[in-house]
């Protein structure tokens, strides 16, 4: 067959027509993936927020009174051996569901009964490199597509003027592109990132979505390689094609330039976002870019902020964080939930491990993947609700346990795809996300 | 590795040899305390084990689990130690191999006594598949009278379609046979005078067509096209990739030693041979020795954990890459997914792949890299005797790196950072020669100390039992599996299996990888899988009598591409025939020949052909080569930098955004901006661009002037063939992000080449397309104005327009409100834009 010619189905690798191959395969296997009727699942679009580095649970959204209780002692044995360091940040109960979140950050703590954290996450390894890249596509042994491009194989993308993934500022270290690459994956599934210079207020851009030349030139061009090819390959399936890509990214050259510039957005909304003070203007953009894109029918948006790998200087550079990123996750929130984005948006906050409760030198805190927290919003999971647990101290996950695989296998399940039933046939064999691991943690309806 | 393991090796060590990593690779894997793989026991239940081809990988990654401690554990204990005397020693590094040690695999086996265990008879899966039965020579069918000469090739694909009661298109029309002849077996377009030559000849179709043929079979331009279609099997790149990504600066020797073989026309199996064991092979002199030598590279070029901490699971995972990349690529079969268990679908057992990966793991793979903090696995090269010289850095380059080995190594302070600039400098100076010309040392393998591998039940390290003898899987194995001398790793009798007439696979799946890249689809179209999971022929007796036909021409390439080449089903029109296309739309039956689109290199070598502006001879080695040793994160550094050494003021950039909004708002001052930006752009010619990112303007004359900055960017000449762009892991350039060039990790035999808005992104918008348009613009704004609109059809699309289209373009050219050079550029990209420059019909 010639890959190239029919115009359905090249261009419909980048819509819908894709999404809906995959869940046509999906249904006819043996566990069709199900809609529950009622309240539950019911994302259709994902904001993931992605803290690299590894953020401090106990300082933030797992508070440990028996910290304080236990300062200075020396406790576990071996390489979980350490002096015990009380949280230098308050926690206290915040909305109707009274979860406790830190002073550190009073603007997501605002939003308390809108999330479902989860204090019972795990990974595999205490290192940044490899744990980042099985946060992102389940393995660091092999090369594989990442959650993202999953999502848009799975479901297509709602706007075909604009790619189903984007990757915000995405780091170039610890796996770079596999983090958002579509592996072997059917081409545009992977994500397209977005750089800028710094997201100072400026989106950045996605690549050659501008030229030189106006868009008037560039429409009379147009019309003159439509006229061309269709005199000599008038009813060639692979010149349609091919006119209908030019189309569309003539299209999507205005759409994305659109979509991506924040100056559109009312001074209001720039300033609730945090885009006024230099503090949170980076992040904030990424933020307000987060909305805009999926308002704009994005499926998968991740952003990123770096830094969380407080092995000194946890006071300082902690706080420094979290109010980087808390007035504008708040704002964020709010807007989704104020637009009616909120219940088909499934936000995801975290990163690839947490941090020891010990004391690391005398102001920070040593990799700890055996108990972390990250925390969902939106796209159906129960608000106000904490799933998990660690121990006393917050060494190790001891109630609702959750690796990688599980948090995968939830992502899905919230945009109604089963993790066991989304596959791809590559090299001879059915993949998954999910390998032959992962459980749906029960944070639904 | 641990703190406590640290201060153990750094208590005696008052000065080190190299960073921190050093004393890892010998004494990580002891560190192992096994406990964990207990966890791993606990959470995966049998069945789940048996499911996974991951289990191994996860039962090793264990070992992982608690002695990680990449750069933060060890930094930190260093730095409470307060290792002030910690430093690289003051001895440059030598990236030559030493002599060959012990065999760190020996640690994988508890025991090297004893016997080795029986291979298990039983053959999971269908051992009667049919790419696994004997190649037949099938006689072909009867030809019709009068055609007694035609090629079997024809006879047989007539065969099928007389059977189905179908009617084949007629020939393609000359112009578009010289146009498919030259993109399918040089990758460029034909000049064209080629094609005026060719139209106007008075000869018969086939003799033009001949010497089309032999022309281009004889140019360079042959080997680097299909040198580009192995480099995709190769997984050819020259960063490691995965999670630390470390530069390659020496793979571009096997880059280069492929498109010679291919040019050469050496024989395939022989092709096989040099890349699996070319290091034990007779040579005639020393030049063929080090070629020889630079084909192992194959072997090792390939993507790898550098951050891994046990040498144990870094070894078995190298074997596990190289066999899964030389049975894909080679034999069309999945041999890795025996790593752990027998294969699910395929008749190879967990005791075949065993006995293949102790080969390999008998194997030294030599990938360079300097150890530093988070590159625990770095080794030496291989010296060549003779070959040619790589590239050279400047001498203000050069001068840099002294002077930063000197300040860094002066310093007391223990710096993790600073240790390892100061050790990725040491190490890259150490590839130059006095001359600064890069070091004849290459990326290969040779034999280590041998070893047989357990049988790892379910892949886990504490499952070991027994020892495989080294060897190849016993499926097709004919005569029986070969017999290993104690002292040899094996390689030698893997290659003579694979290369052999007998193995049923090889020359199958070779001669339907070239039929796929002649027309558009192979015989069997999952080209990397002829296991039961992959397709069946559709005309396997042709697909036996190419093989036949490719052995017994002495595993000629050349000879199987010009015979193929040469037949009607080749030369047929791309045009439909209704009654055909009713019956068999997917062309299975070859009635007609596929129009396709171009690959992203194809694509980007007929833009600088039209434009005038490729540069045909090859470039020296690599622009990584300059980089030396590092992690390929620091080009982001170069970014930084770029943007930090911009002069304040007028060279302000201005992104394509803001640009646009300015338009919107200021006309005039985005007009003044442009102006601004182009006369930057025509000073500094070609702007070096940075792999990864977006072309930057200015750049290359910064580049040329700043040597800080000549070692953290990665100048390009564009106007050298694509297959010489350097490919760097996770982080593929614009070319081949628009146009899905595969991830050069994995082994890819058939390219997606769907069209998508990215690639029309490119084409009307990147720097590339506009430098292209604007060279062929002004080469038409030279020529006789009546003569223009032939000539840029000539240039692009190889024809002459018809009338409709003069006039079309004529009618643009009088109405375009633009100066007549800015509307010839337009009339250029609309060409690049065109379907027809984009497919080859």
């Amino acid at each position: 067959m010639d890959s190239s010619t029919p115009t359905a189905t090249t261009l419909s690798r980048r819509g819908l027509g894709l999404g809906a191959l995959a869940l046509a395969a999906m249904r006819s296997g043996p566990a069709a993936a199900s809609t529950s009727p009622g309240k539950g699942p019911t994302a259709r679009r994902v904001i993931f927020l992605c803290m690299a580095g590894g953020p401090s649970h106990v300082d933030t959204f797992d508070p440990k009174p028996a910290l304080r209780r236990d300062e200075g002692k020396t406790v576990g044995a071996g390489r979980r051996r350490g002096r015990l360091m009380a949280s230098p940040w308050k926690h206290t109960g915040h909305g109707e569901s009274g979860i406790e979140i830190s002073e550190l950050f009073p603007g997501v703590a605002s939003q308390a009964d809108k999330l479902c954290l989860l204090r019972g996450m795990t990974a595999r390894v205490p290192a940044h490199p490899q744990a980042f890249l099985e946060l992102h596509t389940g393995t660091s042994q092999f090369v594989r597509p990442s959650v993202g491009a999953w999502t848009v194989y799975g479901l297509g993308t709602e706007n075909q003027n604009l790619p189903g993934f984007i990757s915000l500022a995405p780091p170039t270290g610890n796996g770079g592109g596999q983090n958002y690459g579509g592996g072997f994956l059917p081409p545009g599934s992977g994500g397209t990132p977005i750089r800028g210079r710094g997201f100072g207020g400026d989106a950045g851009s996605i690549a050659n979505i501008a030229g030189p030349h106006d868009a008037a030139r560039r429409r009379r061009r147009l019309d003159l390689i439509g006229d061309l090819g269709r005199i000599s390959g008038a009813g060639d399936g692979s010149t349609d094609a091919v006119i209908a890509a030019h189309e569309l990214a003539f299209r999507m050259q205005g759409e994305a330039a659109e979509v991506l510039d924040a100056a559109a957005e009312p001074a209001a909304v720039r300033e609730a976002y945090g885009l006024n003070d230099s503090a949170t203007r980076k992040f904030g953009t990424q933020c307000l870019m987060a909305r805009r894109l999926v308002e704009s029918g994005v499926r998968f948006v991740e952003l990123h902020h770096g830094g969380w790998d407080q092995h000194n200087n946890l006071r300082e550079n902690l706080a420094k964080n979290a109010a980087a990123v808390d007035g504008p996750i708040a704002a964020l929130l709010r807007d989704l939930d104020g637009r009616g984005l909120l219940d088909e948006t499934l936000v995801l906050w975290g990163g690839e491990f947490g941090r020891t409760p010990f004391v690391q030198g005398s102001d920070g805190r040593d990799h700890n993947h055996r108990g972390f927290t990250m925390w969902m919003a939106g796209g159906g999971v129960r608000g106000g609700h904490v799933h998990g647990a660690t121990d006393q101290h917050g060494t190790e996950a001891v109630e609702g346990v959750m690796d990688v695989h599980d948090l995968h296998a939830t992502i899905l399940a919230a945009l109604g795809l089963d993790h066991e039933s989304l596959t791809f046939n590559y090299a001879g064999r059915d993949f998954r996300l999910t390998d032959v691991h992962g459980n749906v943690a029960d944070v639904f309806g | 590795m641990n703190a406590i393991h640290l201060r153990r090796i750094l208590r005696p060590a008052a000065v080190l040899t190299v960073v921190l990593g050093t004393l890892l690779p010998a004494s990580a894997a002891e560190t192992d305390d096994g406990l964990t793989l207990e966890d791993f026991r606990r959470r995966v239940s049998g069945f789940e084990r048996l499911q996974s081809d991951n289990a191994s990988a996860f039962a090793f990654n264990q070992l992982d689990r608690d002695n990680d401690g990449t750069l933060d554990r060890r930094e930190q204990a260093a730095m409470r130690r307060g290792l002030q005397s910690m430093r690289v020693a003051d001895e440059p590094a030598d990236p030559v191999a030493g002599p060959r040690g012990r065999n760190p695999m020996r640690l994988v086996r508890p025991s090297e006594r004893g016997s080795p265990v029986q291979r298990s008879e039983e053959r999971p899966g269908d051992a009667d598949w049919w790419s696994l039965n004997p190649v037949t020579d099938p006689t072909p069918p009867a030809a019709g009278p009068g055609s007694e000469d035609r090629d079997p090739i024809d006879r047989f694909i007539d065969a099928g379609i007389a059977d189905a009661g179908l009617t084949a298109a007629g020939p393609a029309d000359r112009a578009t046979l010289v146009r498919r002849v030259h993109l399918d077996l040089t990758g460029l377009p034909p000049e064209p005078e080629v094609v005026l030559a060719a139209t106007r000849s008075r000869r018969s179709d086939a003799e033009v067509i001949a010497d089309v043929v032999d022309r281009c079979l004889d140019s360079d331009a042959f080997g680097e096209h299909w040198g580009r279609h192995w480099l995709d099997l190769a997984r050819y790149a020259e960063s490691s990739g995965k999670e630390v990504n470390v530069f390659y600066p020496f793979a571009w020797r096997y880059r280069d030693w492929v498109i010679d073989a291919i040019n050469d026309d050496m024989p395939y199996d022989d092709f096989l041979r040099r890349q699996i064991t070319g290091d034990l092979m007779p040579a005639r002199d020393d030049a063929e020795a080090s070629a020889n030598i630079v084909a192992t590279g194959y072997l090792a070029i390939g993507p790898k954990s550098h951050g891994r901490a046990d040498v144990r699971q870094f070894g078995l995972d190298v074997a596990d890459e190289q066999i899964d990349t030389l049975t894909r690529g080679v034999l069309g079969i999945t041999v890795a997914c025996a790593r752990c268990h027998d294969h699910p679908f395929d008749p190879i057992s967990q005791d075949d792949y065993t006995a293949m990966a102790g080969v390999l793991a008998s194997t030294e793979t030599l990938f360079g890299s300097s150890r530093a903090v988070q590159n625990n696995r770095a080794n030496g090269l291989a010296e060549l005797r003779d070959a040619s010289p790589g590239s050279s850095i400047d001498a203000a380059h050069h001068a840099m790196l002294v002077r930063q080995v000197e300040m860094l190594s002066g310093e007391g302070a223990f710096d993790p950072g600073k240790q390892i600039r100061l050790a990725n400098a040491r190490s890259t100076l150490s590839h130059f020669d006095d001359r600064r010309r890069q070091r004849p040392l290459a990326m290969a393998v040779r034999e280590s100390d041998p070893v047989d591998l357990p049988r790892l039940d379910r892949g886990e390290l504490d499952g070991a039992a027994g020892r495989i003898a080294r060897g190849v899987p016993m499926t097709w194995t004919a005569a029986g599996n070969p017999t290993i001398p104690r002292r040899e790793s094996g390689r030698r009798q893997l290659a003579d299996w694979i290369a052999d007439d007998a193995n049923p696979l090889t020359a199958r799946v070779m001669v339907n990888r070239v039929w796929q890249h002649l027309m558009g689809v192979g015989l069997v179209d999952t080209p990397d899988n002829f296991g039961t999971t992959g397709s069946t022929p559709t005309h396997p007796e042709l697909l036996d009598h190419l093989a036949t036909r490719f052995m017994a021409d002495g595993w000629s390439l050349k000879t199987l591409i010009r015979d193929i080449v040469a037949t009607d089903v080749y030369r047929r029109a791309t045009t439909d025939v209704a009654e055909s296309s009713a019956v068999d739309p997917e062309n299975r039956l070859r009635w007609r020949q596929d129009r396709r689109r171009l690959t992203a290199e194809q694509i980007h070598d007929s833009m600088l052909t039209a434009a005038g502006d490729l540069k045909p001879e090859r470039p020296v080695g690599s622009p990584v080569a300059a980089l030396g040793d590092g992690q390929v994160q620091r080009l982001d550094r170069g970014r930084q930098m770029i943007r930090r050494m911009r002069p304040r003021g007028t060279e302000r950039q201005i992104s394509p955004e803001r640009l646009e909004r300015l338009r919107r708002r200021n006309p005039e001052v985005a007009r003044r901006i442009e102006a601004r930006m182009k006369r930057r752009r025509d000073r500094d010619g070609l702007a070096g661009s940075t792999v990864g990112s977006a072309s930057m303007m200015g750049a290359g004359s910064m580049m040329r002037s700043n040597p800080f900055a000549a070692a953290v960017s990665l100048p390009v000449d564009p106007r050298h063939r694509a297959v010489y762009n350097p490919v760097l892991r996770d982080r593929p350039d614009d070319l081949a992000s628009a146009f899905h060039v595969p991830d050069p990790s994995l082994v890819t035999g058939r390219r997606e080449t769907v069209v998508s808005p990215d690639q029309s992104l490119w084409l009307s918008n990147g720097d590339f397309a506009h430098r292209r348009a604007a060279s062929l613009a002004d080469e038409l704004r030279d020529a006789p104005e009546h003569d223009r609109v032939d000539r840029a059809y000539l240039r692009t699309l190889s024809r002459l327009p018809t009338e409709a289209e003069r006039r079309r373009v004529a009618a643009f050219v009088e109405s375009s409100p633009t100066s007549v050079r800015e509307t010839w550029i337009d009339v250029a990209l609309a060409l690049f834009s065109h379907p027809e420059f984009l497919h080859r019909g």
